[in-house]
């Protein structure tokens, strides 16, 4: 008999707010935060529009209440924020026999800071550096410092698996309690804008110069974002001990890889069908218990086109559940973006509301059903599949459901 | 038209990290992509960084990139054809 | 949670590659860095594909080919990574044409492979694998969290085989970088860098992996009977930890028959093993980090090590750490710690 995975808080800043209450504002009043960065400072702030927080680093470790002398990395500031909340709102208690770990998803880790600096290490002339920006440039350092500094580190990790690293984060905690091995997670991911991120991306021409259109015909690419999102998963015995209230249950996942290219998804949408199908598996649900779909919806003319396609085939019936891409409020947090669109997930079941798909006039050819575009209230949504789909075809999808 | 040609060879050899690929080997009428030299969209990308980098031309999206990239000869029309 | 090691591949300053175990010649390197030893990658990578991958990945690539091939299986029901670096060489490509170019005129390659899931991504594209494939980056527990999940995999049932690796590169300029930190061990020779205590370590690089299955059949090598990973260890937290391995797996302190200690020459992060040689005075104790150096994922060399020790039943004289030497090997305490902070131990086994 394994255990069910409980969710118990959530915490959540992006462009749209640096908290889940001011999320939900922006997103019913379908306020997107993608439009010209003012503080990284790259050239191509006036090309690419992005999805950026509009706090400094300075202020950000004010928000993060981290005003000592440890440098801390914007990754950190942001995923700490954001785990707090989740945390507190949960109402965890760090001194307790509960075996509590942490698992975030991340790739940017603390490039940000390395990539102002990095030439300085590299100065014959300069033969002592200091090291705090070097130790905090891993993946690990923002997962590992965080858990510290709440105080859940009996099992801490660090997922990196591109556009998938933080729904793959939440799979492994709720696999985590379900085998006994934990009894709560914070779970969740986060990635901050650096010029090295937008650059590449640049490179692989996959950027919107204007508002991405996802799921649209003439969408022509991504806006890039900044953002952590966590939730607090527990097994359903540490969540009664506790008292919690439970904001819904990771009913389902799966992990597949598509194997088609590096960069690129397979037309026919393989990894994606998948995921989805095996994540239905794992939840024992069908394809019509689906009540809304958050799609990875990215704005490319590739990822869209095989999400696209792995849905039709896996709704295959007369049954297409209503979906949205939720990437044209917060643009795409790359490693945070499976951790942001659980939280987002979580309010619609919350809150009964399918945010819009915003920016969408033109049906895609290849795909015959719409996402929603205006907000829907008293939505009737029980189950909800949240897709997040990477580089090196890694596909994730959750299923979270109403408790 | 010659010289260009042999110097595109060598440049997309460099360019793609074509190790075991001679400008010889390469027949400059046979498709890039697909058959021929088999190259894929991540070569395709790095074209256009060529292109730039070596020609000053810039090809603005990834429809315009596959008539000008057939082969080795079209890239050298386009060149002769936009160079500044 | 447990797992039997069907087979297994390593990669590094030595001619490990190529042999089942540690090679019986040893060669004493000399110079600040261990540097993995490539082989002729063309052997297990077309030319066409390899154009691209940076060293790390062609490492990885190589070493999970080796390791399918013994297994005679080129199926995994998963793949998983663990490197808390990721692709280093690309990643400083890419960022420093960014920095010199004032972000123009940059090619795709180098950024594509420095994502840190390419090695994972890129056995699943040569091996045609659309199953699980997950890739953790957490420093000194990198590859201990690649190998707890596929235990859980197995043990969840989702899985009958699971490739699991952990692999770590040190390029010049990280060389660099960390030198003028003083992380770096300065010593004539890498068995020198473990004898000597003192300040630093020797920086090493390698790529290891193992099949692991949920069933054993006469090709298995070992079986891993558990696993504990101990952050911010101490002398309470270790005993614990090894206490638990014992219990859980019906022993006393006497059925080990040999410890392996990742010792690292470091004279303050090597205190950590105290307490693993006061619980178990007067055992045997067999070393690898003269064979790689030190890296995040050398726990991965010394998984590598003990299994095959399991199944050929000997140690090169080399290896030879304690005074004691033993003839037999049921049970091998394996203890890996990376920096002070992380601490692996996992009880190794004949089956």
């Amino acid at each position: 008999m394994t255990n069910r995975v409980l969710i118990t808080g959530m915490g959540m800043i992006s462009s749209i707010g640096k908290n889940v209450e001011e999320t939900y504002g922006s997103l019913i009043k379908e306020k997107s935060g993608t439009g010209k960065a003012t503080i990284l400072n790259t050239i191509h702030k006036d090309t690419f529009p992005l999805s950026e927080i509009k706090f400094t680093d300075d202020q950000l470790l004010t928000l993060a209440d981290l005003q000592n002398n440890r440098i801390y990395t914007r990754t950190t500031c942001l995923g700490l924020i954001a785990a707090r909340e989740a945390v507190n709102h949960a109402g965890l208690k760090s001194l307790s026999r509960l075996r509590t770990g942490m698992i975030s998803g991340t790739t940017v880790g603390g490039m940000g800071k390395t990539e102002d600096n990095y030439k300085n290490y590299l100065l014959p002339e300069n033969t002592t550096i200091n090291s705090q920006y070097v130790d905090t440039h891993d993946c690990g350092d923002s997962t590992q410092t965080i858990a510290d500094l709440l105080g859940y580190n009996d099992f801490v990790t660090t997922i990196s698996t591109a556009c998938s690293s933080s729904a793959n984060a939440i799979m492994l905690g709720a696999r985590l309690i379900k085998n006994n091995i934990l009894d709560r997670v914070i779970v969740g991911g986060v990635d901050s804008l650096t010029k090295f991120t937008i650059n590449g991306f640049n490179t692989l021409m996959i950027l919107d110069k204007d508002l991405c259109k996802s799921f649209d015909a003439d969408r022509k690419g991504l806006n890039l974002g900044e953002a952590a999102g966590f939730i607090v998963i527990e097994s359903e015995k540490a969540a009664k001990e506790g008292n919690r209230t439970i904001l819904g249950e990771v009913k389902g996942y799966a992990n597949s890889n598509d194997a088609y290219h590096q960069t690129a998804s397979s037309p026919e949408g393989n990894g994606a069908f998948l995921a989805m199908n095996k994540a239905l598996n794992v939840a024992g649900l069908t394809p019509t218990d689906i009540d809304y779909v958050n799609v990875h919806g990215t704005g490319t003319p590739n990822n869209d086109l095989s999400e696209g396609t792995a849905m039709t085939r896996l709704f295959a019936g007369d049954y297409f559940p209503r979906f949205s891409s939720t990437k044209a409020y917060t643009g795409h947090t790359l490693g945070a973006a499976g951790g942001i669109e659980a939280v987002i997930s979580l309010l619609t079941i919350k809150y009964q509301t399918i945010f819009p798909n915003l920016n969408y006039t033109t049906p895609m050819p290849e795909v015959n059903a719409h996402p929603v575009t205006t907000l829907i209230t008293n939505a009737g949504v029980k189950n909800v599949l949240s897709n997040s789909f990477g580089f090196g075809g890694n596909n994730t999808s959750l299923i979270f459901s109403a408790y | 038209m010659e010289q260009l040609v042999e110097n595109l060879k060598k440049q997309i050899i460099q360019a793609l990290k074509l190790e075991d690929v001679k400008p010889e080997d390469i027949n400059e009428n046979e498709p890039l992509f697909g058959e021929g030299l088999g190259l894929d969209s991540i070569d395709a990308l790095e074209l256009i960084v060529l292109m730039e980098k070596e020609y000053g031309i810039r090809v603005e999206n990834a429809n315009a990139a596959k008539s000008v990239f057939t082969s080795v000869k079209t890239m050298a029309d386009y060149i002769a054809q936009n160079k500044k | 949670m447990k797992a039997y090691i069907q087979s297994a591949a390593s990669l590094t300053a030595q001619a490990t590659l190529e042999s089942l175990g540690m090679p019986e010649e040893f060669v004493n390197l000399s110079g600040v860095k261990l540097k993995g030893l490539d082989p002729d990658y063309k052997k297990f990578i077309s030319p066409v594909a390899a154009r691209r991958m940076g060293r790390i990945i062609k490492m990885g690539v190589a070493s999970a080919m080796v390791c399918m091939e013994r297994a005679n299986d080129k199926n995994p029901d998963a793949i998983i990574v663990g490197t808390a670096m990721g692709c280093v060489e690309d990643t400083e490509d890419f960022l420093l044409k960014m920095i010199d170019n004032n972000e123009s005129l940059l090619t795709p390659t180098s950024f594509i492979q420095s994502t840190h899931n390419t090695v994972g991504g890129q056995i699943a594209l040569l091996i045609g694998c659309n199953n699980y494939n997950f890739t953790y980056v957490h420093r000194g527990f990198s590859f201990e969290s690649a190998l707890l999940d596929a235990m859980l995999l197995l043990q969840e049932g989702e899985a009958e085989k699971v490739l699991v690796g952990g692999l770590d590169e040190v390029s010049q300029n990280h060389f660099d970088i960390y030198n003028k930190l003083g992380n770096w061990k300065t010593c004539s020779s890498s068995l020198q860098s473990i004898a000597e205590k003192g300040q630093g370590v020797l920086a090493g690089e390698g790529s290891t992996f193992l099949m692991i299955s949920k069933s054993k059949d006469d090709k298995t090598l070992a079986q891993i009977q558990g696993m504990e990973m101990v952050y911010q260890p101490n002398t309470v937290k270790i005993r614990e930890a090894v206490e638990k391995l014992l219990v859980e797996n019906d022993l006393s302190t006497d059925d080990i028959d040999l410890i392996i200690p990742g010792l690292n020459g470091h004279s303050e992060e090597e205190k950590v093993y105290n307490e693993i040689f006061t619980i178990f005075p007067q055992k045997a104790i067999a070393g690898f980090k003269h064979y790689c150096g030190e890296f995040p994922t050398a726990s991965a060399v010394g998984l590598y090590f003990a299994a095959y020790v399991i199944k050929n039943q000997k140690i090169a004289d080399i290896a030879w750490l304690g005074k004691d030497k033993s003839q037999s090997f049921k049970h091998i305490l394996l203890c890996n710690n990376y920096g002070k902070d992380y601490f692996s131990i996992l009880l190794i086994s004949q089956c």
